[in-house]
């Protein structure tokens, strides 16, 4: 209870005590040295008082034999009433006196001396009143038993106060002694009290000073980046603990701060994590969808036309022709989510080029150069079959003249390049911008539904590279050159 | 920390308990440096209920410390103190002086070595008159009212002188002189009486009858010096020397031996002593004193108190105590 109440009391009341403590200690050894030093010298002081006592005694005496003396020669009734004055002083002094048989000479002197005295004094009143009843013989008698005992009173306070001399230099020399005792005693009482507040003061600040050391060390601790640790926490309510308590209590939410910055930033990876997985579900979303818009009029208008053909005219070339449709579309409805070989596209694209023949009479001049080791390479497919046919209707299927598409595959060592030319109307710059950027368009409805956009949306999904496409063309009427280089795929 | 509060388990409680330590140490260090050199010390003193004096003749014997102590050791086993007032020829005061101041200072009885001083018997009647009772020592004053009187009977111990001497004087047809020094010649004195009787019994003995004399002188004591010239003068006459000289005292004991070395009698004269001081051991070692008389100082002292006493718890007492005595010589002192 006591030491949770040290521990708890305000610093400013633990200093004030440590003040306190010092002033009050060397206020004790003052007083302690003062009453030591002080009663010494009132003692040395007092202890020629018996002899002034003595002689003081002596000198009454004297005074009342001399008062004496006076009244009994000239009747001097001045000196009778100083007589009886003085007589009562030399009452009371001897009244003072042992009267005790002792074995200690001054005791004993002093039983004597009373006890002298109190005949003298009664022969001194026996001489007065026979001085005063005019008995001649009675006062001389009386005078003389008188003088008798004032020898042998004044011979025994001769030696009492010749004894209480030599007491007195024995106590006056003793007394010395103990003063230089003293001197010495207060010396060491000074250097231990000064010992005790210095260890006083020493260790009460240091329960102060320390808890600050080692906050300042935790804070140093901290400031270097260790925020695990942890002040144990103090038992008491000073403000150093509240400091510390503080300062735990800081850690504690910095710390929390922390795991939370940690989990934040966790939870956005996760998020970022999610976020692309999404992405490219949309990439392929989109992918499908694109493949999806694939518009399937085409198929049908086409296989009706050659259905229709076959079975009105039984012709061979019909048969060829719809032979060609049917690769074609199975080939689109296979490949419509796969990857394809650049071979399988080459004979897509061919066998559109039949067809369109076939529709807009031999009106197309297609013409190829391929490179028979790029053909394996896997791409996606419904690639090249859009590009020639967005040459065939927005290049040269309204141009004055001649028109002709020419593919071009090589295999270049790290990409296969397939160039598809035509020298239709060709493209503004605008136009090529608005393309490359995607911009919507809309597709007519006997096409087969892949616009150029949606090649190039799906190449740069599929190879992550905005790069793969080039359109290239030197001006109107100067026809178009759709240039692609895509990276090697092995089957 | 916490160790550091564990030490300090709380400094307003310690800090107190160590101003109280300092105050303490200080006040047993303050008292026992005063014990040390003795500031505090208090005197061993004893009161007592009653006081007597002894009241003595210091040039009659060199025993009276002896004789002192012995009364004071049974006065104080008694509750009584005894003070010791001695009279030397040079004292400022009488005997009666000493006799007086005793009764001044109110003491409940006295002890008196009388001496030949004259109005002690006066005195011993006063001291009794003022309820003072007075027991003599050793010398008796008779007439007077003391109550009592602690000593030798002078007849008995002038018969115990008397054979001493018989014994001494050889057994031949020669004539022998014999001086007792009288320090009280009166009549009625111890030593008169004693003298009395040894006269009368070598006188009348067989051995010594008719051949051996025996004289009294007186030697002064009450002047300085004047015993010494008395005894001197006794053997300045080569003619008149005595064989033997009684004393009745220490110092005429002690007078007499470095006369009869100075006159160069050693072997001449013998002495009958009187108590023994290391000069007397001296002379008897040298054959000047033949037999000194050696009392019971201890019985001297006790009966002397225990007569005070009785009287002053029944009333009276006996009106004479004997003391042993003994004739001690060469040989006894030294078994002894």
């Amino acid at each position: 209870m006591s030491r949770r109440k040290w521990q708890d009391y305000p610093i400013q009341r633990k200093l004030m005590f440590v003040v306190l403590f010092t002033s009050v200690l060397m206020l004790i050894s003052t007083v302690i040295m003062y009453f030591m030093i002080n009663s010494l010298i009132r003692r040395l002081d007092t202890v020629y008082a018996s002899n002034v006592n003595m002689t003081e005694l002596r000198q009454n005496l004297d005074v009342v034999q001399e008062d004496l003396y006076q009244y009994l020669e000239v009747r001097d009734y001045v000196a009778l009433s100083q007589f009886y004055l003085e007589e009562e002083n030399f009452r009371t002094l001897t009244g003072k006196l042992s009267n005790k048989a002792s074995d200690n000479r001054v005791m004993l002197l002093q039983k004597n001396i009373r006890s002298m005295s109190e005949d003298f004094l009664n022969y001194a009143d026996n001489a007065i009143t026979a001085k005063r009843g005019m008995n001649v013989e009675g006062y001389r008698q009386n005078y003389e038993k008188a003088m008798e005992l004032y020898g042998f009173i004044n011979t025994d306070l001769a030696e009492l106060n010749e004894l209480l001399f030599q007491n007195n230099a024995r106590s006056y020399q003793t007394l010395q002694q103990a003063l230089n005792y003293m001197e010495v005693a207060s010396a060491a009482l000074i250097i231990i009290i000064m010992v005790i507040g210095i260890i006083v003061v020493a260790s009460t600040t240091r329960g102060i000073v320390a808890p600050l050391a080692q906050l300042s060390e935790a804070a140093a601790r901290v400031g270097a980046g260790n925020f695990s640790q942890r002040i144990p926490d103090p038992d008491s309510q000073d403000e150093i603990s509240i400091v510390t308590r503080a300062f735990n209590g800081m850690l504690d939410s910095l710390n929390l701060y922390i795991e939370k910055v940690r989990e934040g930033a966790e939870k956005e990876q996760m998020m970022k994590e999610q976020e692309l997985l999404m992405e490219n579900h949309l990439k392929e979303a989109q992918l499908r969808f694109l493949q999806a818009q694939i518009n399937p009029h085409f198929l049908f208008n086409s296989l009706n036309a050659g259905v229709q053909l076959a079975e009105m005219e039984d012709d061979e070339k019909t048969a060829v022709f719809l032979g060609k449709m049917a690769d074609f579309f199975r080939y689109n409805v296979k490949k419509g989510t796969e990857d394809a070989r650049i071979a399988e596209e080459l004979s897509v694209v061919e066998n559109y080029i039949y067809i369109l023949n076939v529709r807009f009479a031999g009106e197309i001049m297609f013409s190829k150069e391929v490179d028979e080791s790029a053909l394996n390479y896997r791409i996606p497919s419904m690639i090249l079959q859009p590009l020639v046919e967005n040459a065939v209707n927005h290049g040269i299927r309204d141009m004055i003249g001649e028109g002709w598409i020419r593919l071009t595959i090589h295999n270049d060592p790290d990409r296969v390049v397939v160039v598809v030319e035509d020298n239709g109307k060709g493209m503004t710059r605008e136009q090529i911008d608005n393309i490359m950027m995607r911009v919507e368009t809309t597709h007519e409805d006997d096409s087969t539904g892949i616009g150029l956009d949606n090649v190039i949306s799906r190449l740069s999904l599929y190879y992550d590279d905005t790069d793969v496409v080039e359109i290239v063309s030197p001006g109107e009427d100067q026809g178009t050159k759709v240039i692609l280089r895509l990276p090697k795929k092995e089957i | 920390m916490r160790k550091l509060n564990s030490g300090i388990t709380n400094p307003v409680a310690i800090g107190m308990v160590i101003i109280v330590a300092v105050t303490l140490s200080a006040y047993v260090a303050y008292h026992s440096i005063l014990d040390r050199v003795g500031v505090n010390r208090e005197e061993n003193v004893t009161t007592y209920d009653q006081h007597f004096a002894l009241i003595t003749d210091d040039t009659y014997a060199s025993y009276w410390n002896e004789v002192y102590d012995y009364a004071q050791e049974e006065a104080n086993a008694n509750g009584a103190y005894v003070e010791l007032l001695t009279w030397t020829p040079e004292s400022t005061y009488t005997m009666c002086d000493l006799m007086d101041k005793s009764m001044a200072c109110g003491v409940d009885g006295i002890i008196l070595v009388a001496n030949t001083e004259a109005g002690l018997e006066e005195k011993i009647n006063e001291a009794t008159n003022r309820g003072i009772p007075v027991v003599t020592l050793m010398e008796d004053v008779p007439q007077s009212q003391r109550i009592s009187y602690i000593g030798i009977n002078p007849v008995s111990l002038g018969t115990e002188y008397a054979k001493t001497l018989i014994d001494l004087v050889p057994d031949d047809e020669e004539e022998y002189n014999i001086k007792v020094l009288l320090t009280d010649d009166r009549v009625d004195a111890n030593q008169y009486q004693i003298f009395t009787q040894i006269n009368t019994d070598v006188v009348n003995h067989e051995k010594t009858k008719k051949r051996v004399s025996c004289a009294a002188n007186r030697v002064a004591t009450e002047g300085f010096f004047l015993a010494d010239e008395d005894i001197q003068e006794l053997f300045r006459n080569q003619e008149e020397v005595p064989e033997y000289v009684v004393c009745f005292s220490t110092a005429t004991t002690e007078i007499a031996y470095q006369a009869i070395v100075d006159y160069n009698l050693v072997g001449k004269v013998q002495v009958v002593g009187y108590a023994l001081s290391p000069m007397i051991e001296e002379a008897l070692e040298n054959d000047v004193v033949a037999t000194t008389l050696v009392m019971d100082t201890q019985e001297m002292g006790t009966e002397s108190v225990d007569a005070l006493l009785e009287y002053e718890t029944t009333g009276y007492t006996n009106a004479y105590y004997g003391v042993d005595l003994e004739f001690m010589t060469k040989e006894g002192v030294a078994h002894e």
